[in-house]
């Protein structure tokens, strides 16, 4: 059939340059859409994170608490020698009436740092980190107790490898790291608190 | 235009789109719009999953502080032995009269929510009377409290503390958002540990 020339129309510049307006406006638009889940989900993982670190710092703070009352000293259970960076075994069974670190990790990197879920009947979903058999999650949990020394130029906190010497330790700064891995990249939240030997 | 009212053939000079060119028309423009209307649609569901996701996370955040500040201030009550896991936490109020929390059962009453739900109950006079804590269509799926020690450092028992474990509490809470469409429900899952700061020692 045939057409005149005459006919009105749209050319094919004006067809893409509409194709294009279109295309922009979805890209956008979906783009926010995503981005807003993106934030969701990480909103979601920080509510997690905020309060297994939360828990690293309590179960600390529970030792120190107990060596109060056994009358030992305050870090006793805190430390190996001078290395600080421990993983707690809790895993909620009924056999475990108090809290043990356990100091084989060194970095967050370390098996014992992989957080897991226990499938146990009796702790069902558990967050543990003293069940190699549990499945694990995506979180990974580190706590450094970093001595606090009293020294003449103020307080010094330490790291792995280093000791207060002749300088009392007067408490020790809890470092509860959590890092999670979600969608290809890594996330790390990290709580701190000092808890001093005030009795 | 000239037009022909006896089906006589068109000339080939007049402007107009034959059948074929409208069905291909017609079909482009359909299979537009279904695509648009897929997209909103999907939009639209992922939407609302992301604000129910931000209530559950919300709540699950703001029980969380309460059950912590409420376990940290107070002492455990040990008028009955913690069992190793319960739903139930019992605390000491300076009053001697009990709080509690606990999860109802699905579609109690007190929680006045649906059918399917059950809610986080608190309690601040022994178990008298319960106000829900946590909010609308927030479904309580799991609510576990590990209490240790099961016996109080603090009482005498034969003339010695029966331990020096100072008490600690965890929480394992699941919430459920309950939306209409099983799709648009979020699920979250926290757990955190407190110790008490009750020294009585």
């Amino acid at each position: 059939m045939l057409r005149t020339h005459r006919l009105p129309g749209q050319t094919l510049i004006e067809l893409l340059i509409a194709s294009a307006v279109i295309v922009t406006g979805l890209f956008a638009a979906s783009s926010l859409v995503f981005s807003n889940l993106q934030l969701s989900d990480r909103d979601a993982d920080e509510v997690v994170a905020v309060n297994l670190a939360r828990e690293g710092v309590e179960l600390a703070k529970q030792v120190r608490d107990s060596n109060w009352l056994g009358g030992l000293s305050f870090d006793q259970g805190l430390r190996t020698g001078t290395d600080y960076s421990a993983t707690p075994r809790w895993n909620g069974s009924a056999a475990v009436q108090s809290v043990v670190f356990d100091f084989t990790a060194n970095d967050i990197n370390a098996t014992q740092a992989i957080v897991r879920r226990s499938t146990d009947l009796a702790t069902p979903d558990f967050y543990t980190q003293s069940d190699p058999t549990a499945p694990v999650t995506p979180w990974r949990r580190l706590v450094i107790f970093h001595p606090i020394c009293d020294t003449a130029g103020g307080l010094t906190y330490l790291n792995d490898g280093l000791d207060c010497g002749a300088d009392p330790t007067v408490g020790i700064r809890v470092e509860s790291r959590i890092e999670w891995l979600r969608k290809g990249r890594t996330s790390v939240r990290t709580i701190y608190e000092d808890l001093f030997d005030w009795r | 235009m000239k037009i022909s009212l006896i089906g006589g053939k068109r000339p080939k000079t007049a402007p107009g789109f034959s059948l074929m060119e409208m069905l291909i028309v017609v079909t482009l423009f359909s299979l537009s719009m279904l695509i648009v209307a897929q997209t909103f649609t999907s939009f639209n569901q992922l939407h609302r999953k992301i604000a129910n996701r931000a209530i559950v996370s919300q709540d699950l955040r703001f029980a969380m502080e309460l059950l912590v500040r409420a376990a940290r201030n107070r002492p455990i009550s040990y008028a009955t032995t913690p069992a190793p896991r319960s739903s139930v936490l019992y605390l000491m109020q300076a009053s001697g009269v009990e709080m509690q929390f606990k999860r109802s059962v699905v579609g109690e009453a007190l929680c006045a929510d649906l059918p399917t739900v059950a809610c986080l109950l608190l309690s601040t006079d022994g178990g008298t009377t319960w106000v829900p804590i946590t909010g609308k269509r927030i479904n309580v799926e799991q609510f576990d409290v590990y209490v240790r020690p099961d016996v109080s450092p603090f009482e005498l028992s034969g003339g010695a503390y029966p331990n020096d474990t100072q008490p600690f509490v965890t929480f394992n809470i699941r919430m459920r958002y309950m939306a209409e469409r099983v799709k648009e429900q979020e699920t979250l899952q926290s757990q955190t540990t407190v110790s008490s700061r009750v020294y009585f020692r």
